[in-house]
């Protein structure tokens, strides 16, 4: 697992479909590959923008922050992980809506997150469905 | 605790234990005085008082008798002065007589002849009377008309005759009759007077003498008896307090030489003073007090000795062949089960004696025929309960004061260690299967964990095709691509699976040329989850010229894992810094290849050291702790080594190195961690 550091510059407008009217931007913070690859395809097909990110340092470096509309955030990283990230957010006045997904079943952190506002908590795998109620959830509430 | 003497003013001081109080009896006086004294010099003391006190009765004896000796000279010389003025007188009267008498038969012729004679007989007499007078003790010249009366007399006598004479040859016989009846009565009535007064005199003395000698009998009857009583009174008083100055204390050191004798420590012979006697008491004291420290120092060294056999389960023995007298301590005793003191015999021995063991008992007593040096049994007894205990048995010969050949040794009952050795081996070899239970356990819940990454990129993927695929158009590009990623996933999470069967399948070691590098990523792909739920950051270092090495490809990976989940233990309670792992293989000392997993967890001490690979051991309050007990059994099984170092900064380093020559690897049986240890008991 190699750490990518990236230099994630911040564009609303997608190449993918090149559509005019503004798509919410959702950035995916996950160290796992396979969900950087898979996740923002099926956001781009929900009809969001979509940014992966592989590392909470990553996405708070980018200049992503302000433009995120939703946050989607996986709980189990090396360095910054997802709820340490959340605090971060909060600490700097980022009004984001997260929704945590990961695939460690532990009811207390489950709750912990929920308190310090997250929006939803999906355990991986997840349907298709159950991430875009998420995410209208989260868009239409902020 | 002994009593002291100090040479300034002396102190009894009380002593603990005493119970001798008859030095109060002593009066505090005599005793005083006397002890400051050695013996000699006392005993010189007293005798000297005594000579002292007879010398003083003689001394007042002579003087009394000096006093009568001058008495009686005195007397004496007042006799001779009577003496001579009565010859004086007697000679004057025989004079004037025969001078009356010449006259008065007219003899001329006579009285020229005797005159002269007669007159020197005077002479003679006076010169006599002035010696003895000038004899006398000044006191005595009281009356000095003595003396010149006589004087007096002699030197008118010569003219007085020569008168007469000179009358008578005239023939004047009438005048000389009537010139010596003139001059006869005055001088003779002098002369008397003089004798009177010396006679006076005399009796004077005589009396004086008397009443002195009188007073000095007297005296000397005093004087000797007194003295005599006196002496022999200070001799006696003296003699006895010498006498009991010297025999208490005596008496005092019998007293407690007979109180060692009996074992009294406690006791102390009280001692004041600083002659002799002072000191050998207080060397006596100092004595009993080494003596008593002496007898508690070996009392406690037979407790100790006495415990120690008790906790070691050890008994002493003495063997004396040739009487075939045996001795045994209590612990001994107990062993075998006997009442302690029972008289012991080879028989009694053998009816303890585990009936297999028996020979052995002969085998010894054929030994100590022979005069064996030394010899050494394990066996068994068999009690009458029917249990059994092991007994470990060493002897060694000895020859006893009067050279006889003696047996002394001791005896060790192992059965405790014996039982424990084989519950230790059961336990063991159940663990390790526990162990790959349990880390199964873990192992299936990361592994679960595993598979669904793999498996939620598929749901993700395939849900992308479809959507993909009903857009209108199409995105064909897309769903391909997320097919391909579909599929690419679906193998990855059938290779999970198939490792793990392959991982938990094999029982045997089946050696083959496997790749470190390749294994290593395995497990580590295995951990992944693991890793990421504890927030480490994993780095890994895999040396590209990594030879193959000829291995058990599962029992590797199991260490390498064991080392993994260690180094994540140890970071799991780091707070202050980054918890990072770093994995690392690469060739070592030419012919061997190391595989390095470096923490920066909590490290370990020196003393720790040692027991990290104890089996057992554990630091974490869930573990089992045999991981790496076991970990360093496989490797030296591979003829490798594990170790362990702490690092620099914080946490520590387990590495393992393995030859990578194609080696022969040792029959798992025989070198797995569940056989018995060899070794001596």
């Amino acid at each position: 697992m190699d750490t990518l550091h990236g230099v994630a510059h911040c564009s609303v407008m997608e190449f993918s479909g090149g559509v005019a009217p503004e798509r919410a931007l959702v950035s995916v913070v996950d160290d796992d590959e396979s969900v950087r690859e898979s996740l923002p395809d099926l956001l781009r097909e929900f009809g969001f923008a979509a940014r992966a990110f592989s590392s909470a340092e990553e996405f708070l470096s980018s200049d992503c922050v302000g433009q995120t509309r939703c946050l989607i955030l996986d709980l189990v990283m090396p360095a910054m992980n997802g709820l340490d990230l959340q605090q971060e957010l909060k600490s700097r006045g980022k009004k984001i809506p997260i929704t945590f997904i990961t695939a460690q079943k532990d009811e207390d952190i489950h709750q912990q997150a929920l308190n310090e506002g997250a929006v939803d908590f999906l355990y991986k795998p997840f349907s298709d469905t159950a991430s875009l109620d998420a995410l209208n959830v989260a868009v239409s509430a902020n | 605790m002994n009593s002291t003497s100090e040479s300034g003013p002396r102190q009894i001081i009380e002593t603990s234990g005493g119970t001798h109080s008859s030095r109060r009896k002593q009066s505090a006086g005599e005793s005083v005085h006397l002890r400051r004294f050695n013996i000699g010099p006392r005993l010189s003391l007293c005798f000297l008082v005594i000579v002292v006190l007879m010398l003083a009765g003689y001394g007042l004896l002579l003087w009394q008798f000096h006093l009568v000796r001058i008495r009686d000279a005195r007397s004496s010389a007042v006799g001779q002065e009577l003496i001579a003025v009565s010859q004086f007188q007697t000679d004057f009267f025989r004079l004037t007589a025969r001078l009356d008498e010449l006259a008065k038969y007219d003899d001329l012729e006579g009285l020229k002849k005797e005159a002269q004679p007669l007159s020197d007989v005077l002479q003679r007499d006076v010169n006599h009377i002035r010696k003895v007078i000038s004899r006398l003790p000044p006191d005595l010249h009281s009356d000095r008309t003595i003396l010149p009366t006589i004087e007096a007399i002699r030197s008118t006598l010569p003219s007085q005759l020569e008168r007469v004479t000179a009358l008578a040859e005239a023939a004047d016989w009438e005048a000389v009759r009537l010139r010596l009846a003139n001059e006869k009565k005055p001088l003779e009535t002098e002369v008397s007077a003089l004798v009177r007064a010396v006679e006076q005199q005399v009796s004077t003395e005589l009396a004086a003498q008397l009443m002195e000698t009188t007073r000095s009998q007297q005296r000397i009857l005093i004087i000797v008896p007194s003295t005599a009583l006196l002496a022999l009174a200070v001799a006696a008083f003296l003699g006895l307090v010498v006498m009991r100055s010297i025999t208490r204390p005596l008496g005092r050191l019998i007293a407690g030489s007979k109180a060692l004798a009996q074992g009294d420590f406690s006791h102390r012979v009280p001692m004041e003073g600083n002659d002799e006697l002072a000191m050998l008491g207080e060397v006596f004291n100092d004595m009993i007090v080494r003596l008593q420290g002496l007898y508690r120092d070996v009392r406690r060294s037979e407790a100790f000795l006495a415990e120690g056999q008790n906790l070691a389960r050890i008994g002493n023995f003495s063997w004396l062949v040739a009487t075939d007298e045996i001795k045994w301590s209590e612990q001994l005793y107990r062993i075998f089960e006997f009442e302690p003191g029972v008289p012991v015999s080879l028989d009694l021995i053998g009816s303890r004696v585990h009936p297999e063991d028996l020979h052995l008992l002969n085998n010894m007593v054929e030994k100590a025929r022979h005069a064996a040096d030394k010899y050494e049994y394990e066996h068994r007894l068999l009690m009458p309960d029917g249990s059994i205990k092991h007994l470990h048995l060493i002897a060694h010969a000895n020859r006893d004061r009067e050279g006889r050949l003696e047996y002394i040794g001791a005896v060790q009952d192992m059965t405790q260690r014996r039982v424990s050795e084989q519950a230790l081996e059961r336990a063991r070899s159940e663990l390790a299967k526990v162990a790959r239970v349990t880390s199964l356990g873990v192992l299936t819940a990361s592994i679960a964990h595993e598979i669904n990454q793999p498996l939620s990129g598929i749901i993700t993927n395939a849900s992308t095709c479809l959507r993909m695929l009903s857009a209108d158009p199409p995105n064909i590009d897309g769903a391909r691509e997320t097919a391909r990623r579909t599929i690419r996933d679906g193998n990855r999470t059938a290779d999970v699976i198939a490792r793990l069967r392959t991982l938990y399948s094999k029982k045997d070691t089946q050696p083959e040329l496997m790749d470190l590098n390749e294994a290593t990523r395995e497990t580590i792909s295995l951990s992944v989850t693991d890793l990421q739920r504890n927030r480490v950051i994993l780095r890994h270092e895999l040396a590209d010229d990594l030879p193959p090495v000829n291995a058990d490809r599962v029992q590797l990976q199991q260490v390498i894992l064991n080392l993994l989940r260690n180094a994540l233990d140890a970071m799991s309670t780091v707070e202050d810094r980054p918890r990072e792992m770093l994995i690392r293989t690469e060739r070592s000392d030419g012919d061997r290849v190391r595989v390095s997993v470096k923490d920066s967890g909590v490290g370990f001490t020196t003393q720790g050291a040692d027991k990290l690979f104890e089996a057992f051991y554990t630091t974490k309050n869930d573990g089992m702790g045999i991981g790496l007990s076991i970990s360093r059994s496989i490797i030296e099984a591979h003829h490798g080594h594990l170790w362990a170092t702490p690092n620099d900064g914080p946490g520590a380093t387990f590495s393992f190195a393995i030859p990578c020559e194609p080696q022969r690897l040792a029959d798992p049986q025989t070198h797995s961690p569940t056989n018995p240890a060899t070794g001596s008991a």
